[in-house]
């Protein structure tokens, strides 16, 4: 299980990755912005995962979902944010996010998130 | 026209930034914040953070219009940094700097959140590393100013917010 965290705080990401890691996830892949999210995933044939922050210079994660879908890619996204409003949160799905978690989140949290878009993260 | 916040709009304000500093804690760090004290600063006295040598501060825009800060001290930055990615630092590390400025997105994202009536805007955190910046405000903005405890440190909050218009 190969998992592509987007966002550009460093610390941010060490966070989802300390909590992934607790979920026995230890394959992380970590981008700042979309832009590089995007040549991270690739052909998105190593990525199982993708996490991404919504407000990022460059790309944000709203065009990055936007990208990999419109390449016809199926991998399930959480898009991991503050932004909370309910209109922010449809115009995600419409973009084709598979799940939603608002900051700030607690470990439980995300592992249901994970739980949701995944079949058994603790066995993946 | 109304050029400082009314009384209410100012409770509001503070209560949501409190509400939104006690999940952000309560869910990241695991120690909660308690409020030490709340109350108005004259307009154009200075706040020195001479004993908070790292501030952050994000503006905000549309129906409300200025800047929240934090304004922590060295031991707070760097305990809220090893709460929440689980690695201690000695000093003021990019670490410690980036978790700073995480720690204003969120609270400033939380408030935004519950002021959901109003038409909020939140930039980018900016992280200062100058313990002897002065906030100043022109007269029409009335700054709130609370303090915190926190797991044997402590932080200041200053909220200063205009109306638009």
């Amino acid at each position: 299980m190969k998992v592509l965290i987007v966002d550009d705080s460093g610390v941010m990401r060490k966070i989802i990755a300390r909590g992934l890691h607790s979920l026995w996830i230890d394959e992380v892949v970590e981008a700042a912005d979309g832009v590089e999210g995007l040549q991270a995933f690739g052909d998105g044939s190593s990525i199982d995962l993708i996490l991404t922050d919504w407000n990022m210079p460059n790309m944000n994660g709203l065009e990055l979902v936007q990208k990999i879908r419109g390449a016809g890619h199926k991998h399930p996204i959480v898009m991991v944010t503050t932004e909370s409003e309910k209109t922010q949160v449809v115009k995600a799905i419409q973009a084709g996010v598979n799940d939603y978690l608002v900051k700030p989140f607690d470990q439980e949290m995300l592992q249901m998130k994970l739980q949701r878009v995944l079949p058994n993260p603790q066995t993946a | 026209m109304t050029t400082v916040l009314d009384r209410d709009l100012s409770q509001a304000v503070a209560d949501a930034v409190d509400e939104s500093i006690d999940e952000v804690f309560g869910m990241m760090a695991g120690h909660p914040a308690e409020q030490v004290s709340l109350h108005l600063l004259p307009a154009t006295e200075k706040h020195m953070a001479d004993k908070h040598p790292l501030t952050v501060t994000l503006s905000l825009s549309g129906d409300l219009q200025g800047i929240i800060g934090l304004c922590l001290s060295g031991e707070a930055a760097r305990q809220w940094t090893a709460d929440i990615i689980g690695e201690a630092a000695d000093d003021i590390n990019q670490d410690v700097i980036d978790a700073a400025g995480e720690l204003g997105n969120l609270i400033v994202g939380g408030a935004k959140r519950r002021l959901a009536p109003h038409d909020l805007k939140m930039g980018l955190p900016s992280v200062i590393l100058a313990g002897r910046e002065a906030f100043v405000f022109p007269r029409r903005v009335h700054p709130i100013y609370v303090s915190y405890r926190y797991a044997e440190t402590s932080f200041d909050v200053i909220i200063a917010l205009a109306p638009q218009g």
